[in-house]
């Protein structure tokens, strides 16, 4: 019986076949397979929002400087301009674009609400395909003019990649100031782009490696305010503080789980070994997850929470492992020369960042999770502490030139082009990328 | 010293000469003489390609085009007229309700005649609340029963009048009371006689008629250009039959070349230096896309390419579909033979960013 089944399947499956192949469907006569492109920055016309007053060309101007900067589109000069638009709401005239190579056009309009507060429009057109392609509008208070225009361009960011985008975002990071010898170092946070900078600490005592909550306005980060370095976490919005865990000796390299519920950090016991441990933020309760006689340090959960990657010195030299969530199937991934430092899972969850030291320079890099396919973004002379853009993309951190001078912030995009300087009033290290604000 | 190199000298005179002597020159490279031949190089295409066929058809060993059906055979129609259906029956049923609607369409002629009477009344009536001061309600009622026409004239030169005032105020010119037959457009409303006998509802009663009769004449004009329009389908007869199954080809016999692998890559290379690939984005080896287009003989892309395959579910895939697609309109126009247009007028592209990572 199974063998008539088989056949008379078999049977049928070679009838299903061959009339699959006599309706073949339409074949157009010219096919081609292109297989090389180019890596150019996309042109685009950002016109200037219609307003009363001069807030319509400023938001433009922070549009434009997001999407420059991004290093994915070329925002058109204005002077090259031929239609002066009037009117937003109606389609520009896609020929008078073309001419000037514009792929898209942003029109928009900022008016004030009887409560004072803005109301922007904007719409972004496809001069080619000659439709609109997003049209929104937002109202917010006008002191927040400039987060409106970051989500404007985020939501073109996400029409031309299909990703997220991170201009609605902040960086922490420690402002180094003073001389070498009498550094002070301070909690500051800014726009992304540099604006809006504020310090979170006075300088009294020293700090270090602050890392955003992926979920709430919260920083943790490492202290020596009570003499040795604690963990503390930092509620943004109302500013307290607080400790984070009260173990006896040393923790460092904190970092927060994707719900933000736990903390994941170092401890180092007298005998200097250090181990892994998590504390959950609401319940206090600790759990260890490494319990070796080497230096396990720099733990960072993937996105799903379900990993954790660490640097560990068990095999000789500081190398990146990896281990489930609860301590178990801990397992080496990185396998090259030098030696490995602070692993960051990419928010997007496909690859890790980390820091390579070799050949007497300091390398940032990216692996794919199993350790494969290591790329090296960029090398300098000391430069450290990668922090990921929300969207997986961009990668902040710190790069010393040698000799006198102090560290400063860089970002770089993920295929290793684009690297920009991230302007800071002084020096600034350790940078950490918010998620997107909310 | 001298001794060796006596010695030298001689031994080496004397390797000198046997060599010369002994050593014969070699031979001469002879090179015979080769006929050449002409070779002309010609796309295989040009032999292999089938001439004429359809597009969408498989390939097959012998050309053809479509199979051709030999039209139904209708029969010859027995009555020519305005009916959608050749009735069969007796022809009378058809021209009788000709009549009927003709003789329906003048009775609203006999209808106004009556009407008339009270129009004029109301009219008079109407008319009477403009000039309400100066002319009494009385005189309207003999007017329009013995004069029905000089009424609205007199009517008419009132409100002209009246307008002429108006016009003149606005105008500022003294001269257009000289052109104050303004009347001359009065002769046109007083032009059918039936309307004559409603002077006031001018407006409404003449479009009315207006249109009715518009209508009538042209429902007759109609009838007959389709009369003269509808001839049948010829059936059967014809040139011989085809039952081959079609075969892939161009609709015209003449141009069924392939485009060259030259070509090919111009058409290749035009579209990569607008393609921006997908550089950084998730899995991005793996945004394949294929877009399918359509080409205007002068290499344009007419209409919106489509996405045919690769354009996923994910905004990423999306993206990626939209960012090669902007790619083909932007190349455009493409630079490609005319002559061949019948083998281009459709591309696929299909985009394939895996070997650029």
């Amino acid at each position: 019986m199974q063998k008539f089944l088989k056949a008379s399947l078999a049977t049928l499956c070679m009838a299903l076949g061959t009339f699959a192949v006599t309706l073949t469907p339409a074949r157009a006569l010219v096919e081609i397979d292109v297989n090389r492109g180019v890596v150019e920055p996309v042109p685009i016309a950002i016109t200037d929002f219609i307003s009363a007053d001069a807030r319509g060309a400023e938001i433009a101007g922070v549009i434009s400087a997001d999407l420059r900067r991004s290093g994915l589109f070329a925002p058109i000069e204005k002077a090259a301009f031929i239609e002066k638009i009037s009117n937003p709401d109606a389609a520009p005239r896609f020929e008078d674009w073309k001419v000037i190579n514009a792929q898209a056009v942003v029109t928009g309009r900022v008016t004030r609400e009887p409560d004072g507060r803005l109301k922007t429009e904007f719409r972004l057109w496809d001069t080619y395909a000659g439709q609109q392609l997003v049209g929104e509008q937002f109202f917010a208070n006008n002191e927040n003019w400039r987060r409106i225009a970051h989500i404007i361009a985020d939501t073109i960011y996400k029409q031309f990649t299909g990703e997220p985008g991170y201009f609605d975002t902040r960086i922490v990071y420690v402002d180094e100031s003073g001389t070498a010898d009498k550094r002070v170092k301070r909690l500051a946070i800014m726009d992304q782009d540099g604006a809006n900078h504020k310090f979170l600490s006075d300088g009294r005592s020293i700090v270090m490696t602050p890392r955003f909550s992926p979920e709430r306005q919260e920083i943790t980060y490492m202290s020596y305010e009570g003499g040795e370095p604690q963990v503390y976490l930092l509620q943004l919005e109302t500013g307290q503080r607080e400790l984070v865990g009260n173990f006896p000796g040393m923790t460092f390299a904190p970092r927060f789980s994707p719900g933000g519920d736990k903390v994941i950090m170092s401890l180092l016991r007298q005998d200097g070994n250090s181990n892994i441990f998590t504390m959950d933020v609401r319940t206090r309760s600790t759990a260890r997850l490494t319990n070796t006689n080497a230096i396990d340090t720099s733990p960072s959960y993937s996105p799903d929470g379900s990993q954790v990657v660490f640097t560990s010195d068990r095999g000789g030299r500081a190398q990146i492992y990896a281990m489930n969530a609860d301590g178990s199937n801990q397992r080496r991934i990185s396998f090259g020369d030098g030696t490995y430092s602070t692993p960051v899972w990419s928010p997007r969850g496909d690859l890790i960042a980390f820091t390579k030291q070799s050949g007497g320079s300091f390398q940032i890099g990216v692996m794919r999770i199993d350790g494969s396919g290591e790329r090296i973004l960029s090398t300098g002379y000391l430069q450290e502490g990668p922090t990921w853009s929300p969207n997986g993309r961009v990668i902040a951190f710190f790069r010393q030139p040698a000799g006198a001078g102090g560290p400063q912030l860089y970002s770089i995009d993920l295929t290793g082009r684009n690297e920009q300087r991230i302007n800071t009033p002084n020096f600034g290290s350790d940078p950490a990328w918010s998620p997107l604000l909310k | 010293m001298k001794a060796g190199f006596a010695t030298s000298v001689t031994l080496h005179a004397l390797l000198l000469g046997v060599g010369m002597v002994s050593l014969s020159a070699p031979k001469a490279f002879e090179v015979s003489d080769v006929e050449s031949f002409p070779v002309e190089i010609i796309p295989f295409e040009d032999i292999s390609q089938v001439q004429t066929g359809d597009r969408q058809a498989p390939m097959l060993d012998k050309p053809a085009p479509l199979p051709t059906q030999r039209p139904d055979i209708v029969a010859d129609a027995q009555k020519v007229g305005e009916a959608d259906i050749d009735n069969d029956g007796p022809p009378t049923p058809a021209p009788k309700p000709r009549p009927v609607q003709q003789a329906a369409e003048p009775p609203p002629a006999p209808e106004p005649a009556p009407k008339p009477a009270e129009k004029p009344v109301e009219q008079a009536q109407v008319e009477p609340p403009k000039p309400a001061p100066t002319p009494t309600p009385p005189p309207p009622a003999p007017q329009p029963a013995e004069k029905p026409a000089p009424p609205p004239q007199e009517a008419a030169p009132e409100a002209p009048s009246e307008a002429a005032v108006t016009e003149s105020t606005v105008s500022e010119n003294v001269q257009l009371p000289n052109s104050a037959p303004v009347p001359q457009s009065r002769p046109q409303p007083p032009q059918p006689p039936k309307v004559a006998e409603k002077p006031k509802p001018a407006e409404k009663p003449v479009e009315r008629p207006k249109q009715q009769q518009a209508e009538t004449p042209k429902k007759d004009v109609l009838d007959e250009v389709a009369a003269l329009l509808n001839k049948e389908q010829p059936s059967g007869g014809g040139a011989q039959r085809s039952n081959e199954q079609a075969s892939l080809g161009g609709r015209n016999t003449t141009s069924g070349e392939k485009l060259s692998q030259s070509e090919l890559d111009g058409l290749r290379s035009q579209i990569q230096q607008c393609w921006n690939i997908p550089a950084g984005a998730l899995d991005a080896e793996n945004l394949k896309v294929s877009i399918k287009f359509r080409l205007t003989p002068n290499g344009a892309v007419d209409g919106t390419p489509e996405i045919v395959a690769g354009g996923g579910n994910s905004t990423i895939h999306r993206a990626a579909a939209e960012s090669a697609r902007r790619a083909i309109l932007q190349c455009g126009p493409y630079n490609l033979p005319s002559e061949k247009y019948d083998t281009w007028s459709d591309v696929i592209v299909n985009f394939d960013p895996s070997d650029m990572f």
